[in-house]
């Protein structure tokens, strides 16, 4: 879907709008693995975590990025809390490793804010900021990490068809805008795509759902850089019922 | 009556917001849409009847809406009433509205019984003559570069008894052709004449004379109309039908011969032959004209000057072949042959970026095409082979378009034309060039309509060409990206925005500004430095210029490849009172960057007023334009309504002005009369084109008056 993941409700909201994991009801566990630009060195893997509470959830992450001289750890804290049915709202807070060989490691601590809105049965709307504070990976060069804001919104006119759009705003990069759609042509398999701007991308994907347990496979094409393979997979601990 | 001829005229008001790419612009030819529209006013599509492929080819409905419409009909039995179209969810107000010209339900016998006596003269009959001339004169009429007069001339007859049996006479002289000249003795620079009949279930159609052929979708021969990229994402296929008769002034694309569509059960045949002469350009390399070192075909259709004379009826052309179909109920599968022979060889001088052009007297295409529709998906494509004795080449289109909702339509289409494929006849196929030779693409398009008052639409579409271009010294690609939204509150309001963004590589110049120099920026730096590697003046000054190790020449006759990167924005309104008057209002703006020179911005602004009138038997449009648009490549293109049968997109360039008046009268039922008169004002320049088209003046004017007579 380009990206669009912002309104999401499942495990890998742990690394996007933290405010969505407040309407998650279950123990869920996933990991992502992307390989970023077909044939390059880098590889990234992340591993997602969400265990509901009763009116919201904890989520955590933990994310590699990187090749043999360059690597980026960041492990990720964050709490969502659910205001009635609609609203979402969450606070995550992330540790930050970055090394550089012969050059040394560098670390910085910084949050994130997100919320969920569900405008309606078949709209939802959500907003992420990302390192608000402006955190400096460096204080004597001014190095900071990513500060970003994004807004999403999603549209679901029926129960098999998603449409969901995105803006992304960075403080360095101009504005990215990504849009994608989700349609489940089988209850155990959907399809996916998307396009973005800045840079342009093109991506498309498939999903098996079998139970619990949801694979996904999927690429992005960078019009420049070219392909970027990636696989997904997640679990869902269903919530026992009290008797 | 008056309502409905009223509507004839607006018909013509298309979507213009369909159209934003100056490329596609230029490589339409929307005369025949034309003519397609206003056959089809004269015999609405009757619903009672129609089916699958008579709703396609009538290119008014979204596959969407074929498809909830048959099913609709199957489900609930015919339509008792047009209006019963509103309870199609597919259908809006607005789609009615727009199609209803189009459309009827008829109990009317099969006109396959009409004896061919009433078939031939008691149907519609329709005269139209039109003169056209511009002021002033052009350089080509004052030096007698130019052999006949500065007016354009057309007549046509035109007979149409539904939409069963069609013939017709054009005559057509183009500005500057001659009349009565020793390669025109009939009279017109241009003679067209066509027989079409729909003679039975058999033998479906028979088309004599000059005739359209639309094969698949497009790679070996569509001479039709076909929309490619535009903010309708579900019209990337190509629908016309295979046979049409062709009664447009375009003097190029079009088939003369004979063809017929024979069908048995699910099997149609439809063998084609066309001999006809064409213009084409030869050059020889010996003074005994024995040895010919190039021969062209030239499509331009022009004929006013001594060369463009001579170049008249050069090389006999020959196409023959057959289409051959097997049709399902929602599918179908076809193979088509195009032979091409030539009486001489196509012949040109070899360049690296055409070498793999066809050259020869002789080609044979071979193509497989096919649809499909299941469920709420429709697959289609076209494998097409050229075929000649040393090499053969390949060419690949295949699309998808889905609708999961009501509200949502999804498109892909994926294409691989290689360099080595050969054309010769007239393709129309999707893509970026204006021939499916030498480029890989994918488009993928949304839109969506959540209510009837709001759509959006969205289309991105990436291309690579392999191997060199026309102006393109290396492998290059690109990417189209289209945004459109449209809100309608009312019958009475319509607002559209479009923002279109394309970024392609090109042979890019550098242009020496003021003080003979150029500005190094961050974005021209990489390029300047990787083509003139040291001799650059890197000295902290921040400009090239001219210098002892490079001359202004060495700087000025460099070609370096950018990505040339084209924005446009357009914001539309359009609002009615009273039902008879329509004000349109619209800013555009552009903007280029070819990465070296500095960007060109261009901005069109205009207000239109139209009036039309149940009461009074006239309507009248108007506008008042005003543009400033500094750099050609950054023109920006605006439809303008004209006289029916006329399609007119300018393009403005420059700065200036430009106004025009669009009047018709309805003296009754059988005459009816147009005249359009504009006038262009052009700041700052004191001359307007070049060479024979040169006018020394910067003020521009047209007159355009048109008679229609039918009986």
């Amino acid at each position: 879907m380009a990206g669009c993941r912002l309104t999401s409700l499942d495990v890998f909201s742990a690394a996007n709008s933290i405010g969505a994991s407040a309407f998650i009801d279950h123990l869920a566990i996933g990991i992502f693995f992307n390989k970023p630009v077909l044939f390059s060195s880098a590889n990234s893997l992340n591993a997602y975590t969400v265990q509901a509470l009763d009116k919201g959830a904890f989520a955590y992450r933990i994310k590699y990025y990187g090749f043999i001289n360059f690597q980026i750890f960041e492990v990720g804290t964050g709490y969502a809390h659910r205001f009635g049915e609609k609203l979402g709202i969450g606070l995550r807070f992330n540790y930050h490793h970055i090394g550089i060989k012969e050059n040394g490691n560098k670390s910085a601590l910084s949050f994130d804010l997100g919320m969920l809105y569900k405008i309606s049965e078949h709209i939802r709307l959500a907003v992420h900021i990302k390192n608000p504070a402006k955190q400096k990976l460096e204080p004597l060069y001014k190095e900071t990490l990513p500060t970003e804001i994004a807004i999403g919104a999603a549209y679901h006119p029926n129960e098999n068809f998603t449409i969901a759009t995105e803006l992304r705003k960075d403080l360095q990069f101009p504005l990215q805008f990504s849009l994608g759609f989700n349609y489940a042509v089988h209850p155990h398999l959907a399809l996916r795509s998307g396009l973005g701007i800045n840079p342009i991308l093109m991506s498309g994907g498939i999903g098996f759902n079998w139970h619990q347990l949801t694979i996904d496979l999927s690429s992005v094409w960078n019009v420049r850089l070219g392909y970027s393979p990636q696989i997904s997979l997640s679990y869902a601990i269903k919530k026992k019922t009290k008797d | 009556m008056l309502v409905f001829l009223n509507t004839l005229l607006f018909a013509q008001d298309f979507n213009e917001s369909l159209y934003m790419d100056p490329n596609e612009v230029e490589n339409i030819d929307p005369s025949q849409w034309l003519e397609d529209r206003m056959s089809l006013l004269e015999d609405p599509v009757n619903l009672h009847k129609a089916d699958y492929d008579d709703l396609s080819q009538a290119q008014i409905l979204s596959q969407r809406q074929i498809s909830d419409l048959l099913e609709h009909i199957q489900i609930n039995g015919k339509l008792l009433s047009l209006y019963e179209l509103q309870v199609i969810s597919s259908f809006t107000l607005e789609d009615i509205k727009r199609i209803l010209p189009y459309i009827k339900l008829s109990y009317s016998i099969d006109d396959y019984r009409v004896a061919f006596k009433a078939l031939i003269s008691q149907g519609d009959y329709q005269f139209f003559t039109r003169y056209r001339q511009s002021f002033p004169t052009k350089k080509g009429f004052t030096s007698l570069q130019y052999k006949g007069r500065p007016n354009q001339l057309y007549n046509r007859f035109k007979y149409q008894y539904s939409n069963k049996l069609y013939y017709g006479l054009t005559g057509e002289k183009d500005p500057g052709e001659k009349m009565f000249s020793a390669k025109s003795t009939l009279g017109f620079d241009f003679y067209s004449a066509y027989f079409f009949w729909r003679i039975n279930k058999k033998i479906k159609t028979l088309a004599l004379g000059d005739y359209h052929l639309n094969l698949g979708q497009g790679l070996i021969m569509y001479t039709g109309f076909g929309f490619n990229k535009t903010s309708n994402v579900s019209a990337i296929k190509k629908e016309g039908a295979i046979l049409k008769p062709y009664s447009s002034i375009n003097e190029y694309a079009f088939l003369r011969g004979a063809a017929c569509t024979l069908e048995f059960r699910r099997i149609s045949v439809t063998p084609f032959v066309s001999v006809k002469k064409v213009d084409a350009s030869i050059s020889y390399s010996d003074s005994t004209n024995s040895q010919v070192e190039s021969l062209r075909i030239q499509e331009s259709g022009l004929h006013r000057t001594s060369k463009e004379l001579t170049n008249k009826n050069q090389l006999l052309e020959m196409f023959y072949g057959f289409n051959m179909n097997i049709r399902g109920q929602k599918s179908h599968i076809g193979l088509n042959l195009l032979q091409t022979q030539y009486s001489d060889s196509i012949k040109f001088n070899t360049r690296p970026y055409n070498q793999f052009q066809f050259q020869g007297k002789h080609l044979t295409q071979l193509s497989l095409d096919y649809h499909s529709i299941f469920k709420r998906a429709h697959i289609f494509g076209e494998t097409a082979l050229s075929i000649q004795p040393n090499e053969m080449g390949l060419a690949v289109i295949h699309g998808i378009i889905l609708h999961p909702s009501k509200m949502i339509a999804l498109s892909f289409l994926y294409r691989f034309y290689s360099p080595y494929f050969q054309s010769t006849g007239i393709p129309n196929a999707f893509g970026e060039g204006s021939s499916p030779i030498n480029e890989h693409g994918l488009y993928m398009g949304i839109s969506l309509q959540p209510s009837r008052k709001f759509s959006f639409a969205t289309y991105l579409d990436y291309y690579k060409f392999p191997w060199l271009k026309y102006q393109v010294k290396q492998p290059s690609q690109g990417y189209d990206l289209l945004l459109s939204a449209n809100y309608s509150p009312s019958k009475k309001l319509e607002f559209y925005m479009n923002y279109k963004r394309e970024e392609k590589e090109a042979n890019t110049r550098i242009t020496l500004g003021e003080n003979n120099s150029l500005a190094i920026t961050s974005s021209n730096q990489s390029y300047l430095q990787s083509y003139f590697g040291d001799d650059i003046n890197f000295d902290g000054h921040g400009i090239l210029q001219p210098s002892h190790r490079l001359s202004k020449q060495e700087i000025e006759s460099a070609i370096i490849v950018t990505p040339v990167l084209s924005q446009k924005i357009r914001i539309h309104i359009a609002y009615t009172i009273k039902d008879s008057w329509v004000f349109q209002s619209r800013f555009e703006s552009s903007f280029l960057n070819d990465q070296i020179n500095r960007p060109s911005r261009g901005i069109l602004i205009y207000q239109d007023i139209k009036f039309k009138s149940i009461k009074i038997p006239v309507s009248i449009s108007a506008r008042f334009s005003l543009f400033d648009i500094r750099q050609f490549n950054n023109r920006i293109y605006s439809y303008e309504s004209d006289v029916l049968g006329q399609f007119s997109i300018p393009s403005f360039f420059n700065a200036g002005t430009r106004f025009y008046l669009n009047f018709q009268y309805r003296m009754n039922k059988h005459v009816q009369a147009w005249l359009k008169f504009s006038h262009t004002y052009y700041k700052d320049i004191d001359s307007k084109g070049t060479g024979n088209e040169e006018i020394l003046s910067n003020k521009l004017y047209d007159l355009k008056v048109q008679l229609r007579l039918k009986f």
